[in-house]
């Protein structure tokens, strides 16, 4: 039997690396740093996914499953890789695991499947989060909507609620890139919000409205079926007044500015490379661009990490839909079941 | 580094591609300090450094670089529009100092800085700014005295022509060129200190020689534009005031005295000052001080005093509510500097030192919440001025020996 | 006389608004009769003006893509009480590339709006310049001498000159008439009354007593902004733009260096 494959990183990416190695007979470590499986969509608790509102169960569920009940894949939880020596087709590769300490393992190929964070929007003080009590960020606002309870701090239901776009993207003081899903995120939570509170009113407040490809289905529902209103113009200032918040901007369609009240916000929080993507950068010697990101050998071909035996997958190379990260996990274990094919070959003969 | 030069937007494009410029203006202006001291290290310029003898301490900027602010033997870069018409707001600070023991060097040997003739009618140019800037920094070097910057305007025309001055090589060589046909060398300060940073770095004891009691007076804070939104990397940001959201002086110095700090909708927007609006277009500079900024402080706060750090910022708020409260619109609110507070709370005279009687808006109510008998100083203040007029001299504020000379 | 347009009067008046390229003229905002001034004006000068920007020593650094976010406009004092917008400005310099007449609709009165606050310099996520291109602009402005430009200069030359000479700008002495600002109250005429009295007693040596500057100035500080003024080019752009004011500073300016020599 040949040195398994490590996949770093248990989200879909990482889910779907695991799962088609091993459905192609290749033993996988699967590392995963947290201890659920499911990276953000677990994590987050997403209730459904974009552009056609189903369940997120639908795809995590059976991702997960397909992991865990393959006996040829071995899940470390609560792990971190923290070091690595030897080379391509003999890798070995230290582990450490909460509350198990360390351990070292004979590994052939490795699949990089780090993820995202989202930006920390704290780090803005114009839009008051972390003091205000009722500005939050889209991935906490998919947690209430999964238990179905969205209300202000002090328990009331929210009228007026505001998606801020863009923060922590496209922004040359925080990060430069643009995030890619959170306008479709936020116009998906909005319907979502606009079925679970009757009389809700929703503000998208954007630059730009960028629901990609088959997701543009999204912004024409969300105004013809929801109601749902659009204001063009970045905002420059949340002030909480106490119980209300202000949200101040320039309308550029109309050239007027705007102050409005609103009872809740919701910050559109980009995707960062996180602290995760940074520390197998570090470990494994990969070239990160000047984002942050793992860089590939070449830009459009994400899976060539540029070094033998290493493949990326998934949100850490750029910002992505779970869609796509699927399909980078697919294409990356393709990779290494090639790669460990052809040393077991060398190997052999 | 001479920039190549660009014309156009997409060659601009490969410029910023090959200048690294994705983060923007902190990073350039912390790529800047380092060559400034490259710059020093090739004899190209002389660094007034802020030495030990200063007796620096250190505070954060916004990207939380080290700043160094002297606090001792300080050379005074006055503020045009200060000294001559709101006298108050610089004779308080030179009174605090002399208080503190605080060595200064009050040059008649400097010019204004210019720049609010720059902003307001465009009739100069960088090469012109950055000459001024250069040629009182080396006045201030001839005296070994550090250059502490009263006015938010040179503070924030200084940030730029310093900019200039260490990235632009062809600049910075017409610069020379005119500074040696005024028999000076190219000094250029390490740090750029604005006095409220000063004032921010003593707040403890500016607050031990408290006389007053100011725990019952409401404060706003206006802080200037050119002081943190022109260049923001360069101004003081402290953890523990604000959350380190915004920038720490003055609302410091009020919380060291012990007064209350209030919050308002409209903090980060400017006065209305405009440099050229507040001379010739006043229209336009009252109604936005009095409906965009003293109307919502008097509506969300009523506080008893707004305070702010900068001369225009003082002239506009306190002007503009004459002409609306004329018309029948209630609100109103003193309007001070953070010099002359903390001066009042430790005991200055208001009419002597902090001049109010210059200011508009009515500072009565303040004044009485703060215990001071204002009739009883008043009459001090015109027995004071009948004997200056009778030949006494002024009891000048002189500053306290220097140390080394 | 027909007391209607006729049809052709209409269509001839439609195609007049048309530029060189057959487009109309519709696209970005301004005030109608700027608009309407740089139609009319010598494309000579607003190249030139266009240049004069372009070759600021500021400009590459003031000037990024702009995706008209609005972040600008949204905290923008100006555009509060003006027809203005900061956004405009930077769209209006970015398009004025090939068209230049985009740049010259500001010239004469829009970019006289700025309050020179960088707020939107501070906020653009792209680290623009709004405020500072429209500073590039006013030099550039003043530079051509236009005649808005004087126009709009005319009630400061007072000031322009106190500055260019004495090297201070508000000074004790514009205080003694009450009439320069009657519009601070009524405490002014108090003021101008107490005024001598008031300053000799202030407790600052540098400041007690003096009337004509903001503090005590030596001859020889003066002196060596007024070579500044001249070297840099400053004496030029005022003659251009305030020439009373710039021809009785560029004659103090000679003194001044007429003095230096002989010290030397």
């Amino acid at each position: 039997m040949s040195d398994p494959v490590l996949v770093i990183g248990a989200g879909p990416a990482g889910l779907q690396a695991g799962a088609d190695l091993a459905g192609l007979g290749i033993p996988v470590v699967l590392v995963e740093r947290r201890s659920e499986l499911g990276g953000a969509p677990i994590r987050w608790k997403y209730k459904t996914l974009a552009p056609e509102l189903r369940p997120t169960e639908e795809v995590m569920g059976p991702m997960i499953a397909a992991v865990e009940s393959n006996p040829l894949v071995k899940i470390y939880r609560g792990s971190v890789v923290e070091r690595i020596s030897g080379s391509a087709g003999n890798f070995r590769v230290a582990l450490h695991t909460d509350g198990a300490g360390a351990r070292e393992l004979a590994i052939g190929a490795i699949v990089t499947a780090t993820g995202f964070e989202h930006f920390d929007a704290s780090r803005d003080p114009r839009y008051e989060y972390g003091r205000a009590a009722n500005v939050i960020g889209i991935h906490e606002l998919e947690g209430m909507l999964k238990e179905g309870r969205v209300v202000c701090k002090d328990g009331r239901k929210p009228k007026r609620i505001a998606f801020v776009f863009c923060v922590g993207s496209r922004d040359r003081a925080t990060n430069a890139w643009c995030c890619t899903v959170c306008c479709g995120v936020s116009i998906k939570q909005g319907i979502e919000l606009k079925l679970l509170l009757k009389d809700v009113e929703i503000y998208n407040i954007y630059i730009d409205v960028r629901t990609f490809g088959l997701w543009e289905q999204l912004y024409w529902t969300s105004m013809e079926e929801h109601g749902i209103n659009f204001i063009r113009g970045r905002v420059s200032q949340i002030f909480d007044t106490g119980k209300q918040l202000l949200v101040k901007g320039e309308d550029t369609l109309v050239r007027g500015p705007f102050e409005v009240l609103m009872d809740m916000v919701v910050l559109a929080v980009g995707i960062t490379p996180g602290e995760g993507t940074a520390q197998v950068a570090e470990v494994l010697d990969l070239k990160c661009n000047t984002f942050g990101f793992l860089q590939p050998r070449h830009p459009n071909v994400h899976y060539d990490s540029g070094k033998d035996g290493i493949f990326l997958a998934g949100a850490c190379v750029a910002p992505m839909s779970v869609e796509e990260a699927i399909l980078g996990g697919s294409a990356a274990a393709m990779q290494a079941a090639k790669f460990v094919g052809k040393s077991a070959l060398q190997a052999a003969g | 580094m001479s920039e190549p030069h660009a014309t156009g937007l997409f060659d601009r494009a490969k410029f910023a591609a090959s200048a690294k410029l994705t983060t923007g203006t902190t990073e350039e202006y912390l790529r800047m300090l380092e060559r400034m001291r490259e710059l020093e290290r090739r004899d190209e310029l002389l660094l007034h450094h802020v030495k030990d003898s200063y007796k620096p301490v250190s505070v954060h900027t916004l990207s939380r670089r080290e700043k160094r602010i002297p606090t001792v033997d300080l050379w005074q870069h006055k503020s045009c529009g200060q000294c001559g018409h709101i006298p108050g707001y610089v004779t308080a600070l030179y009174w605090i100092m002399a208080e503190l023991g605080v060595p200064f060097v009050d040059d008649t040997n400097q010019t204004s800085c210019t720049a609010w003739n720059y902003y307001g009618s465009g009739t100069s140019n960088p090469v012109a700014l950055a000459a001024v800037f250069a040629r009182n920094m080396h006045a201030a070097w001839q005296k070994d005295a550090y250059p502490l910057i009263h006015c938010g305007t040179s503070y924030g025309d200084y940030k730029e022509v310093r900019y200039l001055l260490v990235t632009n090589d062809e600049l910075r060589g017409r610069v020379r060129t005119i500074l040696q046909k005024l028999g000076r060398d190219l000094v250029i300060p390490e740090e750029l200190v604005h006095y409220s940073e000063w004032l921010h770095v003593m707040r403890d004891r500016l607050a031990a020689r408290r006389q007053l009691d100011v725990s019952k007076i409401k404060v706003v804070v206006h802080s200037a534009c050119h002081c943190y939104k022109l260049m923001s990397e360069d101004f003081t940001y402290d953890d523990t005031i604000l959350g380190g959201r915004r920038p720490a002086p003055i609302t410091s110095v009020a919380l060291a005295l012990g007064a209350q700090i209030a919050d308002y909708s409209n903090w980060y927007d400017c006065c209305g000052f405009g440099f050229r609006h507040i001379l010739t277009e006043r229209e336009m500079s009252r109604s936005f001080a009095y409906f965009r900024k003293i109307q919502p402080i008097v509506r969300e706060t009523q506080a008893d005093v707004l305070l702010t750090h900068d001369t225009g910022c003082v002239t506009t708020l306190d002007k503009s509510q004459v002409v609306p409260l004329a018309h029948g619109y209630k609100e109103t609110v003193p309007v001070l500097s953070d010099a002359q507070f903390a001066a009042l709370a430790m005991g200055a005279h208001p009419f002597i030192v902090c001049q109010v009687h210059w200011h508009v808006s009515d500072w009565r109510p303040l004044l009485e919440k703060m215990g001071i008998d204002a009739e009883q100083a008043w009459n001090e203040y015109r027995e004071y001025v009948e004997n200056v007029k009778r030949g006494m001299k002024p009891n000048f504020i002189q500053s306290p020996p220097r140390v080394h000379a | 006389m027909p007391a209607f347009t006729t049809r052709a009067q209409k269509a001839r008046r439609r195609a007049s608004r048309l530029n060189q390229d057959g487009w109309l003229y519709g696209g970005l905002p301004g005030l109608q009769w700027e608009v309407e001034n740089a139609r009319k004006a010598d494309r000579k000068v607003m190249q030139s003006i266009r240049d004069d920007m372009e070759h600021h020593e500021a400009f590459h650094d003031y000037y990024h893509a702009c995706i008209n976010c609005g972040n600008c406009t949204a905290v923008c004092p100006a555009f509060r009480f003006a027809d203005f917008g900061p956004r405009i400005v930077v769209q209006k310099v970015m398009h004025s590339r090939d068209e230049p007449e985009l740049l010259y609709q500001m010239v004469d009165q829009y970019i006289w709006a700025c309050f020179q606050c960088y707020a939107c310099w501070d906020v653009c996520p792209a680290h623009n310049n709004p405020g500072g291109l429209v500073a590039i602009i006013k030099e550039a402005a003043v530079r051509h001498g236009l005649q808005s430009t004087q126009k709009t200069l005319e009630p400061y030359s007072r000031i322009l000159y106190k500055l260019a000479t004495t090297g201070t700008q508000i000074t004790p002495d514009m205080h003694s008439s009450v009439g320069l600002f009657r519009d601070w109250g009524p405490h002014k005429a108090e003021l101008a009354k107490h005024l001598k009295e008031y300053r000799d007693a202030v407790p600052v040596e540098t400041l007690a007593g003096v009337m004509d500057k903001s503090w005590k100035v030596d001859r020889q500080t003066m002196d060596e902004l007024l070579i500044i003024e001249k070297e840099s080019g400053v004496i030029d752009m005022l003659k251009s733009s305030a020439k009373d004011v710039g021809d009785v500073v560029e004659e103090a300016a000679a003194e001044a260096i007429a003095r230096k020599e002989s010290h030397e």
